[in-house]
């Protein structure tokens, strides 16, 4: 039987952003200077290394199994130090994605009264009964705005007493919104001890690479339409697209010659970027052989960004190219 | 016009007292005047200076603003610094699809002044202009905008779980219904708001997301009675279909199907699998989750839903398209509220009526009207006066 205490611990290796992180920070009076060169804290300094590598490579980092909690939550304070000193929100969003993944795969069989207290501590507030959690609709609308999938939209959901109820699974990707929400942002600490500064320098290099990598699979002949354009801007800056917005960037693109290996690739800059679900989506698109909504469509969808007097997004390409043929 | 402005204004400075807007020094107040001129961005530090402002001013349409700001005189939206927005709902008799809100249509020619009953034809028969529909207030419409209202009602305290509920009527043709969720955070954005009138409507439901069939066994999973939303809605309307009592709208061959799904009701109370079932059942299962929105979802207006910034109309105020009374009604009081007999607020002072169009029969303040045609010139209190002339049916004589 574990002790409360080591109980508390394991929770803050969990949860370093939670309060039970804050208690690690405070007992052990952690300041910057030890973040940055306490030989104990070696591990964390790693630690935060691969994590924020994790983070940017679209991967998640859980952790080691030995490190204590002072080491764990060490690891999160050094992440996060580094991404509010390079003050890019790309590596902000990144950030998030990252730790709400991490949680989401840590806390999934978590104990109730945890996942309760995790709730409070996130300023998410529900309520209990049974198997259920109630979220209150001001909390849950705009976390589950992010998530896809009509079982998150109200209309569809068990809605009772100002409270939206779900089973554990879903509260905790409700909360999954809420840790992204609490860690894509962090404040600019100012300039970090060398030591930590070196590993900013190599995350800001990585961080260019993803975005230089996204970047090289643009560029077709006769250009893009203005809708597309601005999808792929979006897509590089690393916004999540909604599915159709998705849709209509990738059937384009395979129509116009990308391989399924390059349209993939370019989702990559996406926080929520998941390698087997856009690999298998992006191969749908292509064996369908499904074009693009046509301009009628998409100004609908808002996705429209110009008049360019064409039906389809494809005609801009061809007519353009027509033009460079001449 | 002059004879219905007056009225109007005799309304203002006897009943002003009657005028209470909540929480009044942060709402945005916007007055429409008779001549076509819109004062916005106003705002009173007491509910006395905005009845001084109504008497001075005589509106014809009289709004307030669903939110409350911290400068809500400003006129940049941005200065005006939102607080809280109540959620508002728009119920409006011209967007149901009742056969009672088509009695009364009458359509007037402005080109040459050629009318008739019923819905403007396409071209007009004297000079080939475009006539023009005009509505009538009718009994049966506002009632069947009453049952909408209720439907809104109704999801507001329970799925909601409101704290607070008004029901107004607007004066014309429909009902408006503010909800406040409590709470401390404000429910400002605009998808979010959005999804909560998707909510109230059913525009929008999934059906294979409340009718599922796990693929390989061909179990059932539907909602259970006890859920909350179109969720337990559904599964309360299976259970009426299993005990032999549903509503009137479900056909023979629903009830033949349902009533034949092994474990139906088992899994209604309990959330146990039902079934298995074939295609053509969960087919028809999935069309009744379509039917019973058709037949109980409220018909709102969800972009006024959406938007915090939405003005509602001043309690008390009179609307300049009726001469009728917005009356704030309590979410029981709705039910035995009559409009065209309890919203009349003009005095009867009589008035001289041209009439233009024709005007069907009607009752007002529980006396009766018309029928009137064209040419008639007839004297009448100065409520039906001003419906008849603010309906664009008939002039001062």
């Amino acid at each position: 039987m574990a002790s409360p205490w080591a109980r508390r611990g394991g929770l803050a290796w969990k949860y370093p952003f939670s309060r039970w992180g804050r208690e690690v920070v405070e007992a052990a009076g952690l300041e910057i200077s030890d973040l940055a060169y306490d030989p104990l804290l070696e591990p964390a300094r790693r630690g935060a290394r691969r994590r924020l590598a994790a983070a940017v490579g679209g991967r998640v980092y859980l952790g080691e199994g030995s490190w204590t909690p002072e080491v764990a939550v060490a690891s999160y304070l050094t992440a996060r130090l580094i991404v509010g000193r390079i003050s890019d929100p790309y590596l902000g969003r990144l950030f998030g994605e990252h730790e709400g993944k991490r949680f989401y795969a840590l806390a999934s069989d978590e104990d109730p009264d945890v996942l309760s207290s995790l709730a409070d501590d996130l300023e998410v507030d529900s309520e209990r009964d049974g198997l259920l959690w109630g979220v209150a609709l001001a909390d849950y609308l705009p976390l589950a705005r992010r998530i896809s999938g009509s079982r998150w939209r109200l209309v569809n959901a068990d809605v009772r007493r100002g409270r939206v109820w779900v089973r554990r699974r879903g509260f905790v990707r409700i909360l999954q919104e809420a840790v992204r929400d609490r860690t894509s942002e962090a404040p600019d600490p100012g300039p970090l001890p060398p030591p930590l500064d070196e590993a900013a320098a190599d995350v800001a290099a990585m961080l260019r690479e993803r975005s230089a990598r996204a970047r090289r699979k643009s560029g077709a002949p006769g250009g893009f339409p203005p809708c597309v354009v601005d999808l792929l801007d979006r897509v590089r800056r690393g916004e999540n697209l909604s599915h159709l917005e998705r849709f209509t960037l990738a059937a384009y693109l395979l129509r116009v010659g990308w391989s399924e290996g390059e349209v993939i690739d370019l989702f990559r800059a996406s926080p929520d970027f998941n390698e087997r679900v856009a690999s298998y989506q992006v191969r749908h698109i292509a064996s369908k052989g499904y074009s693009p909504p046509g301009c009628e469509r998409l100004r609908e969808w808002g996705i429209c960004r110009a008049d360019c007097g064409l039906r389809s997004p494809l005609q801009f390409g061809r007519r353009a190219r027509k033009v460079e043929g001449r | 016009m002059r004879a219905v402005e007056e009225a109007f204004s005799r309304y203002y400075r006897r009943h002003s007292a009657s005028i209470y807007v909540p929480e009044v020094e942060r709402r945005e107040i916007m007055l429409m005047s008779f001549g076509g001129g819109v004062l916005r961005h106003l705002s009173f530090r007491s509910q006395q200076a905005l009845r001084d402002a109504l008497v001075r001013e005589n509106p014809m349409h009289a709004y307030h603003s669903v939110a409350s700001y911290r400068n809500p005189g400003s006129p940049e939206m941005r200065e005006k610094g939102i607080l809280d927005a109540d959620l508002l709902f728009d119920v409006d008799a011209d967007e149901l699809p009742d056969p009672r809100c088509s009695e009364g249509l009458a359509w007037f020619c402005g080109d040459c002044g050629e009318s008739g009953e019923g819905p403007a034809p396409p071209s007009c028969p004297g000079c080939g202009g475009a006539p023009k529909t005009l509505s009538w207030p009718t009994e049966g419409c506002l009632e069947a905008a009453k049952e909408h209202a209720l439907r809104v009602i109704d999801a507001a305290l329970g799925d909601l779980g409101a704290e607070r509920v008004s029901v107004s009527f607007t004066g014309h043709r429909g009902y408006h219904v503010a909800v406040g969720l409590g709470g401390e955070k404000p429910l400002l954005g605009g998808f979010e708001r959005m999804e909560v009138a998707r909510l109230v409507s059913g525009r929008g439901i999934d059906p294979s997301e409340l009718v599922r069939v796990e693929g390989s066994t061909g179990a059932l999973r539907v909602p259970t009675v006890g859920e909350g939303g179109w969720r337990g809605r559904y599964a309360r309307l299976l259970r009426s279909v299993l005990e032999g009592d549903p509503p009137e709208w479900v056909s023979e061959s629903e009830v033949s199907r349902v009533s034949a799904i092994p474990g139906l009701r088992a899994a209604l109370s309990s959330g146990y699998a039902a079934g298995p079932v074939g295609k053509k059942t969960v087919e028809l299962l999935r069309r009744m989750v379509v039917e019973l929105v058709e037949f109980s979802g409220a018909v709102i207006d969800e972009q006024v839903t959406g938007d915090p910034q939405r003005m509602t109309r001043i309690p008390n105020s009179l609307h300049g398209k009726t001469g009728l009374r917005a009356v704030p009604l309590s979410p029981d009081g709705i039910r035995s509220f009559r409009p065209l007999r309890d919203a009349v607020a003009l005095d009867g002072e009589e008035v001289t009526v041209e009439v233009r169009v024709p005007v069907p029969r009607f009752r007002l303040g529980g006396e009766g009207f018309g029928p009137l045609s064209p040419g008639d010139s007839v004297r009448l209190p100065a409520y039906a006066a001003a419906m008849i002339i603010l309906r664009g049916r008939g002039v001062e004589a």
